[in-house]
């Protein structure tokens, strides 16, 4: 009888350990936001943490800037207590102090994702341009280097002279991965259809030590001459690894995310997110993924119970 | 000075304002397509056709212009206007209101038959309109206009 309850308070022991050890498996994840002229980023943030928060892998706090046109001298997050951070920020450039901070964190080895939007601003943080590789509009021309993208399967770095950034109206687009093996794409369906977004070209930056992973064809601008615009890709920053995504359009008018809906935006967003922050992804290949000619969403931004 | 002296000024002068009208010329126009004043801010050129419209000898370049007014999943809503151009003259004949629609619609029909385009545009009332909480399922009044102008007025 003795014996018995002995074992009782081992096991009971045993599943007592096991809890916290399962709470610091969860990432720490900063989404820095907080300004944006053309995006509802209270509405972009709120999603971007259902998705990391509803995958049992990420635990996220969000710094929030100053309001646009205001003083953001004193904005100055704890990138270094994080193991990934999230920018969804298209505001006034960062103080040089917060610059510094997270140029130090990149250089040793931290994890950085960059948002749609957040591709555009601080063109005058020579590192920022760097971390993103590639960037948008805010003066962004051949000074900050060429333009990027696939032509006839083959990788073009374009140094003609011209202005960064171009987008027609929002439309769904299909999304065809020229990565398949990196761990981010692996198992993932190769084409898939995209819900209804803003889709960003002409993108040009330093393009260093970066990986295209996924590219689009703008069949919507009539000067586009068989160009494949990159959707997503990855830049070595030191140590530090970053993931891009320019999908996820939500628009300032209406707090509509539908972008942010599509499944593919999503399970693409954690994997690269869980990529930047550990090197590798331990997510499944989700069943709702959507295919080539399909589109899927996830309105609650959390994997239906059928998913796995 | 003498009625002579006074009479070589006027003939010199009278001179001078005939050589200067050899080389006068009409004003240049800087533009080709249309006048940028027609162009309202934050609008840009969307299509134009040309056609020979009700009420009006002359063929003209129907214009419209049109600035994006709100993207929702599976409709976008626009604001627009027309401007109707001589297409010889280059006389701005008429420039339309704005209107809210769904659509970006250049719809010039010969409805009669009468061997003469009406200008038609479809739109919301007041640019009135409501979406249910996904952005789905737009409602509004719509109208359907026969736009008439008149060069004489």
């Amino acid at each position: 009888m003795k014996l018995k309850y002995i074992g009782l308070l081992f096991v009971g022991l045993f599943f007592l350990q096991l809890l916290p050890a399962a709470a610091q498996q969860k990432l720490k994840a900063l989404i820095v936001t907080g300004q944006d002229g053309n995006h509802w980023w209270k509405g972009s943030t709120d999603a971007i943490q259902k998705i990391l928060e509803n995958s049992d892998r990420f635990k996220v706090e969000v710094a929030v800037t100053p309001p646009l046109g205001q003083d953001i001298s004193s904005f100055r997050p704890t990138f270094k207590s994080f193991d990934l951070v999230v920018v969804n920020y298209g505001g006034t450039t960062w103080p040089k102090d917060t610059q510094r901070d997270m140029e130090q964190y990149m250089e040793a080895g931290g994890a950085l994702v960059v948002i749609h939007s957040a591709i555009v601003p601080m063109a005058d943080w020579p590192e920022y341009n760097k971390m993103t590789a590639l960037g948008a509009w805010d003066g962004r021309d051949e000074r900050v280097g060429p333009y990027v993208y696939y032509k006839h399967d083959r990788l073009v770095y374009d140094y003609s002279p011209g202005s960064a950034g171009h987008h027609g109206l929002q439309h769904p687009f299909t999304v065809c991965h020229k990565k398949i093996e990196h761990p981010i794409l692996k198992g993932l369906p190769p084409l898939w259809s995209h819900f209804k977004d803003e889709l960003y070209t002409r993108l040009r930056g330093p393009a260093q030590h970066m990986e295209v992973l996924a590219t689009t064809i703008d069949d919507t601008d009539a000067r586009n001459d068989g160009r494949e615009d990159p959707l997503m890709w990855t830049v070595n920053y030191g140590k530090g690894r970053v993931f891009v995504t320019v999908m996820g359009h939500v628009g300032n008018d209406p707090e509509l995310r539908y972008a942010m809906e599509c499944t593919g935006f999503q399970v693409t967003l954690l994997r690269g997110c869980e990529w930047a922050a550990t090197g590798q992804v331990t997510q499944p290949v989700p069943k709702d993924f959507p295919s080539d000619g399909i589109q899927t969403f996830r309105k609650e931004f959390k994997a239906p119970f059928n998913a796995k | 000075m003498t009625f002579k002296h006074v009479f070589y000024l006027f003939a010199f002068l009278c001179l001078t304002k005939t050589t200067h009208a050899q080389y006068q010329t009409s004003e240049a126009r800087t533009w080709n397509a249309y006048p940028p004043s027609v162009v309202k801010s934050g609008y840009g050129f969307n299509q134009s056709k040309v056609v020979l419209m009700e009420g009006d000898a002359e063929d003209v370049e129907v214009i419209l212009f049109s600035r994006d007014a709100g993207h929702y999943p599976y409709f976008d809503l626009f604001r627009s206007y027309y401007v109707i151009i001589g297409y010889y003259s280059k006389e701005v004949k008429y420039t339309s209101s704005e209107i809210l629609s769904d659509k970006r619609e250049l719809i010039l029909e010969d409805r009669n038959k009468d061997g003469c385009f009406e200008l038609y545009r479809r739109y919301l009332k007041d640019g009135q309109f409501t979406v249910d909480e996904n952005g789905n399922n737009l409602r509004g009044h719509w109208v359907y206009d026969r736009i008439e102008f008149n060069k004489s007025k």
